[in-house]
């Protein structure tokens, strides 16, 4: 029991906390255009548009932008373990 | 075999029109650029301290990913020596790591994309490392891997008609708008995409030719795309040779 709480805890969290360094699917390095991408499409722009002008031109790039979504601030607040 | 460049990029990206060779030497090529040529790339971390909310097999994954600026002289593995640099860093909270904190002992080893993001710490939480970088194939790891390459074959269009050219710089969402004179000539060169064929009624104005390939490398940092292609002819010579001297064993 204790251990597949561990595993619950470890994997799904894991994967998608912060956004990864490349895309998971053409190995494209795509987490330096995050921080750019969220603060336009926080400001107004559509999300296609931001994608279209960093380039990201490949469903599969596109797909790690669009259901991304930032938990490491909310699970760094707890305890390790 | 002849090959023109068509377009560069200014991340690298370049198109080539490839013409008189086949997809099973385009394919090797591509396996070649993918698999056998070397860059550096994140190889072992020693985490001396950690206290951030990723765990530090996450961090060293996250860290090996990093595409890192290549040399390619030190690529090539000399005397079964492979080369190697370490990469320093110590940060305390709170704040966003990026990669170009991490301090390189080599000055012509550095991560290419500075701005990415490591993990990020909160107020008390340290995050303190060496890690040391080296050379490898994309066979053994992804992340040693330069470049992608694809390649399809060349599309010619072949319009006459005036009117059905203006339909299709129209409808095309992208590049077709932008070729101020439509005139004929220039749809004639333009890359297709899927807006124009969509513009087509039927595929009789599209003509390929056997031996005509249109071939995209989009190299991720590493390298540049010259010094890809350059790495490519080292690296199928070497096998080449290698297999010479197999044959003549044999013999």
């Amino acid at each position: 029991m204790t251990q597949s709480l561990e595993l619950k805890g470890k994997n799904p969290t894991g994967r998608k906390m912060i956004i990864p360094i490349r895309c998971m699917s053409c190995n494209k390095p795509i987490a330096h255009l995050w921080e750019d991408f969220k603060e336009r499409s926080a400001n107004g722009e559509t999300k296609k548009e931001v994608m279209d002008d960093l380039d990201l031109k490949r469903y599969c790039c596109r797909a790690q932008f669009m259901g991304h979504v930032d938990l490491l601030d909310e699970v760094a607040r707890f305890k390790r373990g | 075999m002849e090959i023109k460049l068509l377009s560069k990029k200014e991340d690298g990206t370049s198109k080539f029109l490839i013409s008189g060779t086949s997809v099973s030497i385009l394919n090797m090529y591509r396996r070649l650029i993918v698999n056998k040529v070397p860059t550096m790339a994140i190889d072992t971390v020693e985490i001396i301290e950690n206290s951030s909310a990723l765990y530090d097999d996450m961090l060293a994954h996250r860290l090996g990913l990093v595409v890192l600026k290549t040399d390619l002289d030190a690529c090539f593995i000399k005397d079964n020596q492979r080369y190697t640099v370490d990469l320093t860093l110590e940060v305390e909270g709170p704040c966003i790591v990026f990669a170009e904190q991490m301090k390189s002992k080599d000055p012509g080893v550095f991560p290419i994309h500075g701005k990415t993001p490591i993990v990020k710490l909160l107020e008390n939480q340290k995050l303190k490392f060496v890690a040391t970088a080296a050379t490898g194939e994309g066979k053994e790891h992804t992340k040693h891997s330069p470049a992608l390459m694809y390649y399809e074959k060349y599309p010619y269009l072949n319009i006459k008609d005036a009117k059905k050219a203006e339909a299709i710089i129209q409808s095309c969402p992208i590049d077709a708008k932008k070729l101020e004179d439509s005139k004929l000539k220039d749809i004639n060169t333009h890359e297709l995409c899927p807006g124009c064929i969509g513009g087509l009624e039927d595929d009789n104005h599209i003509e390929t030719k056997d031996a005509d390939y249109l071939v995209t490398i989009e190299p991720w940092g590493q390298l540049t795309t010259g010094e890809i292609i350059e790495a490519l002819g080292t690296v199928s010579n070497n096998l080449l040779d290698e297999l010479a001297k197999e044959i003549k064993k044999i013999k």
